[in-house]
């Protein structure tokens, strides 16, 4: 595998050999040398904190160099291509680049621009389309309380339609067999993601009526620009009917013991999800996650740098 | 005197539609063959080949004057003679926009030219196409304006209704770009499964028909009013065309190529080739418009030509300009793809690149009959070309056909009785 662009590229067995490799990499006090001498470029035409730290960390915990652009202020933005930006980096001598852009495809595009080169390039989120390694973090923290996920029923709660992480996780989660309803405002969650092969519900309070088994509940980040647009009446309309909150799952699990709670952060505490959520250690795996995003991300490295 | 010999001639106005014989050409018009060849006649040998009307096209964008990086009306008019065209009409969306005689004026001067074939121009509805005020539309189109069209979609109807009034008071028709702007918004691609996959905004089919149901109902409002729309692309769609002309109202419409042949899923990984506006749609609103094609509702193929430079399709897909160049290869395209190389397909078609959009825009269509003017194409079904840049007659080759086969060629094309240009076989 050179490029990590889509999670829809990973079958059971390479996603596997990811998320194993994550695992020993948590208690493998020799990785500092493993990238020795390779150059990894972190190109963010979006801000981040966390998946470019992350990635960051990540990459410098095996010994590579890491190099951060910003394109804001640096001179490749002004007017330069994706196109000569990937080749100004790959005649740098850059082995790798983790790329995160507004636009959905950039990933691929900048791929395709490096397809005589052997640099490689990890998609960190392009536009609504996609967002592998989060949804790789995701599965391997799931992996941490369930051994199979088939069958298991996942929700996916929020602002499906605008949201990467949702896409990723969508293609990954269903290779390995589990069921997903996707749940939230008609306006961000289109019926037309049924072609995707899964569940539509706009009614949350609905799906804890007890007579649907919940396994898992991944609740997506609203972005407060949505009600902006008209897409959402308002963020307290959106938090009555959409949040995340314990009397809700207590309706099914009352003891808060079974189900177990995603977020790909940053947390809008108190309006996807409850304050009390995020920081309960039987359900939420909310800050497992972003230690978990270091090691799987070290493990995609590896898995594209390693044999070069 | 010219003779075409030996070719299978297509004349839907004679009670032998389709017969091999020769077709006879003096003084620019097609006349009764006579009973010996004369001294120092052209003789074009036509065998295998099929001898038809010259196309016409009511819908290309030559970009001249303002965007002569993208097509000029010297390469526009170049790229339609190859592509078998001997009439087009070209888009006001120029620069400046063709909102007044000046400019009409400079587009007739240059195609007489440049030009061997016939270029009409169409103007502007409104000033500078903003909008806001009707252009001098009785002196436009005493200077030759063959319609009225804001590419720019109608969005006031008050606006419009006065449109159609002073079109009709005066007998020209009335081009719209069917889109509702609120609707459609950044979108850029169809709303659909594979707006949700690519995770791209998507044009929802209501952006189409919306406008359309609109206008035909102010259309209904006004007496001799002819509406035209251009390049429909979905179901409804065709649907709301086909009851307006239940109705009996003035309505006509044309279909681009790119919206028989491919559809939503066609844009695969990002293909910016594929951005056009209307976007391709779903399987079954590409085989609605094919039925309508068949049936009639819509009249006809316009070849909806959208040049774009290099710089402006290599971009990623949000940043990259709608549009697709199609003069070269609108007519193979239909040949091949949708007549399946069948003589007799074709032969109950032609009039969707002839006569009907002719019809259309009020403009005097093609045909072989004697005594009509000679503008002739002869068209080798069988002959394989690539569409290249280097065989390109066009300044832009934004297409997704660029480099491949296509089988079926336009390979002379004669314009009053004058051969003007003739396929070799060097260029692809």
């Amino acid at each position: 595998m050179k490029h990590l662009i889509s999670t829809r590229q990973l079958n059971k067995e390479s996603t596997l050999e990811i998320l194993q490799k994550a695992k020993s990499l948590k208690t493998d006090l020799e990785c500092s040398g493993y990238l020795k001498g390779k150059v990894v470029a972190n190109l963010f035409y979006e801000s981040s904190t966390r998946t470019r730290s992350s990635f960051e960390i990540a990459a410098k915990k095996l010994g590579a160099d890491v190099i951060n652009i910003d394109p804001k202020h640096s001179a490749l933005s002004k007017g330069e291509s994706l196109e000569d930006t990937a080749k100004t980096l790959a005649n740098l001598g850059t082995n790798l680049v983790v790329i995160r852009h507004s636009s959905s495809g950039a990933a691929l595009e900048l791929a395709n621009s490096l397809k005589d080169t052997d640099v490689s390039v990890i998609n960190a989120g392009d536009g609504m389309n996609e967002h592998p390694t989060q949804a790789l973090l995701d599965l391997f923290s799931i992996h941490q309380v369930y051994d199979l996920i088939v069958d298991k029923k996942i929700l996916i709660l929020g602002d499906c339609l605008h949201s990467r992480v949702a896409r990723s996780n969508i293609y990954l989660l269903k290779s390995f067999g589990a069921k997903i309803t996707l749940v939230g405002p008609p306006t961000l969650v289109p019926l037309d993601f049924a072609s995707m092969g899964v569940e539509i519900e706009h009614n949350l309070h609905k799906m804890f009526d007890g007579t649907k088994q919940i396994d898992l509940i991944m609740v997506l980040r609203l972005q407060k620009e949505r009600q902006t647009q008209g897409l959402i009446p308002s963020l307290s309309e959106y938090r009555k009917y959409y949040e995340l909150n314990e009397e809700l799952i207590k309706k099914i699990d009352p003891e808060l013991k079974h189900i177990k709670v995603l977020h790909p952060g940053p947390v809008n505490r108190g309006v996807e999800i409850s304050d009390f959520l995020v920081d309960q250690k039987d359900i939420s795996l909310i800050h497992q996650q972003v230690s978990n995003g270091l090691y799987v991300r070290m493990s995609v490295l590896l898995k594209l740098l390693g044999n070069k | 005197m010219l003779i075409i010999q030996n070719g299978i001639v297509l004349d839907k106005q004679s009670s032998e539609k389709q017969k091999v014989k020769d077709l006879w050409i003096d003084k620019g018009l097609i006349i009764e063959p006579l009973s010996q060849i004369p001294n120092e006649t052209q003789i074009i040998d036509a065998q295998d080949c099929w001898v038809l009307p010259g196309l016409v096209d009511i819908h290309s964008n030559l970009c001249d004057p303002g965007f002569n990086a993208k097509e000029s009306i010297t390469s526009g008019s170049k790229a339609a003679i190859a592509g078998g065209y001997t009439k087009i009409c070209c888009t006001p969306n120029t620069k400046p926009v063709a909102d007044c005689v000046t400019i009409l004026e400079y587009v007739k001067g240059k195609a007489k030219e440049e030009s061997k074939i016939d270029i009409l121009p169409m103007a502007c509805a409104t000033k500078a196409m903003k909008g806001k005020e009707i252009v001098e539309m009785e002196s436009l189109f005493k200077s030759g304006a063959v319609a009225f069209y804001d590419t720019q979609p109608y969005s006031d109807l008050k606006l419009f209704k006065i449109i159609l009034q002073y079109a009709a008071s005066i007998g020209a028709v009335v081009v719209s770009n069917p889109e509702n702007r609120e609707l459609s918004l950044n979108g850029l691609m169809h709303q659909g499964e594979w707006a949700i996959k690519l995770g791209l905004d998507g044009i929802p089919e209501e952006a189409e028909t919306s406008a359309i149901a609109s206008q035909i109902e102010i259309l209904r409002q006004v007496p001799r009013a002819k509406l035209h729309f251009a390049a429909i692309s979905s179901v409804q769609s065709v649907e709301l065309i086909r009851r307006a002309k239940e109705d009996n109202l003035s309505v006509t419409s044309s279909v681009a190529p790119h919206h028989l042949l491919y559809t939503e899923a066609s844009i695969g990984e990002y293909n910016t080739q594929l951005k056009v506006k209307p976007p391709l749609r779903e399987e079954k609103d590409r085989l609605a418009i094919i039925q309508g094609l068949l049936n009639g509702v819509i009249d006809c193929i316009a070849s909806h030509h959208e040049p774009q430079n290099f710089a402006n399709k290599h971009l990623l897909f949000q940043d990259a300009a709608f549009g697709m160049v199609s003069l070269e290869t609108c007519f193979s395209l239909f040949l091949e793809k949708i007549c399946n190389s069948s003589l007799n397909k074709l032969c109950s078609l032609i009039d969707c690149f002839t006569a009907k959009p002719a019809q259309c825009l009020n403009i005097k269509a093609t045909s072989l009959g004697f005594g009509q003017t000679a503008d002739v194409i002869i068209v080798n079904p069988n002959l394989k070309w690539t569409y290249s840049k280097d065989s390109s007659y066009s300044q832009s080759f934004n297409s997704p056909l660029l480099n491949s086969t296509l089988k079926g060629k336009v390979i002379h094309n004669i314009k009053n009785g004058e051969l003007i240009w003739s396929h070799s076989p060097q260029n692809g």
